[in-house]
């Protein structure tokens, strides 16, 4: 398979790279080709050795390629709600939970709602604003701080309330240029 | 903990893109499933494209960031880590950009500083394979599915889906790029 026969018969080149990965549908019927060829299986060679050279360049991934920093903030204040005390330490948390979340709303919601009323995405804003209220109010008022009701509460609130308010300033910001 | 145990298990069994959709529906284990699932590949694929440590883990963070924050704009339909890969992939290329402007104006300082201190300057720059090297120099088409299937570790079929290019020219392009990749370590260091 010479340069020639690359331009003029790329199902071969296919082949030989499906082969090469292991994703080709009959490896046998180009292992036999492979016989009866030696410019393929050089080139077959030559771009095993490439990858072979390629893979032994090593990338030490940092700890710090992981989730970003929010989430690492809640899993602070779960760490918080574990603490032995409990009680005293949990309604500590809970105040400052809700003091972030109502300079959040004040900050981040209602002043975008005074200029943007109308635009289409603020009832989603609504809607899951009130879920947030339902996810708040159910932690709250479960009774239960024990490690299961607080990581489901904390991850429902963090992952999918917030990021939802974020996704859905995104969209406001995006229907109020284009209302 | 025998439960989360057990969900953790099962979430183990779910590809990235039920995972996703999990996420989706709330399930803010699921993200962290799929984000230490994918988290190694992904970092890789970025520092092979940038070559630089400090903005490869930029770009990694606001990639996932961009991922949580765009949620609904992703399509079940289409490979998750195609998606994942071209948003990293866009955040890289403007780093690049931007690095290319201030390379620029670097290089016309450190030619100033080299003459005054060249050991300093030469420790300054990250050592990187030859091959980290020359896969920054191939064209982008040819760069992007090699990382999609080297690093990434998507299917051939899944990059056409999520590049939107014939099975055969993503093939055609992995060719070229290997055969590009071989002229660089045949070369003499």
């Amino acid at each position: 398979m010479n340069a020639q026969n690359e331009t003029r018969c790329p199902e071969t080149v296919s082949t030989l790279i499906l082969y090469l990965y292991g994703e080709a549908d009959d490896p046998r019927a180009f292992e036999t080709h492979l016989k009866g060829c030696a410019e393929c299986r050089t080139t077959l060679e030559n771009h095993k050795r490439v990858l072979g050279a390629y893979r032994a360049e090593t990338v030490a991934v940092p700890q710090a390629a992981a989730l970003p920093s929010r989430a690492s903030l809640w899993d602070n204040l779960r760490h918080f709600f574990r603490a032995p005390e409990g009680r005293p330490l949990f309604t500590t948390a809970a105040a400052a939970v809700a003091l972030a979340l109502v300079a959040f709303v004040a900050v981040r919601v209602y002043i975008p709602a005074i200029f943007y009323p109308n635009v289409p995405s603020y009832a989603q804003m609504e809607s899951d604003m009130d879920s947030i209220d339902t996810d708040l109010d159910s932690l709250f008022a479960s009774n239960d701080f024990s490690d299961n009701v607080v990581d489901s509460g904390l991850n429902s609130v963090a992952h999918e309330g917030l990021s939802n308010l974020d996704s859905d300033l995104d969209e406001i910001q995006y229907d109020a240029q284009n209302f | 903990m025998e439960n989360r145990n057990k969900e953790q298990k099962t979430m183990d069994e779910m590809n990235d893109e039920e995972l996703f959709i999990a996420y989706r529906a709330g399930d803010g284990v699921a993200l962290e499933v799929l984000v230490e699932r994918v988290r190694v590949p992904l970092f890789r694929a970025i520092f092979r494209h940038v070559g630089e440590r400090t903005a490869a883990e930029d770009i990694f963070q606001d990639t996932i960031e961009r991922v949580m924050r765009h949620r609904r704009q992703y399509d079940p339909s289409k490979p998750f880590r195609g998606w994942l890969w071209s948003i990293a992939k866009n955040r890289a290329l403007d780093h690049l950009r931007t690095r290319g402007r201030e390379v620029l104006r670097d290089d016309i300082e450190m030619e100033h500083a080299a003459a005054a201190d060249p050991e300093s300057v030469a420790a300054g720059r990250e050592a990187v394979g030859r091959l980290s090297e020359a896969i920054r120099a191939l064209p982008e088409e040819q760069r992007e599915v090699f990382l999609m299937r080297e690093e990434a570790g998507m299917s051939f079929a899944d990059i056409a889906k999520a590049t939107g290019a014939p099975l055969g020219t993503v093939l055609s392009r992995m060719h070229y790029a290997l055969n590009k990749l071989k002229e660089v370590i045949e070369e003499p260091s």
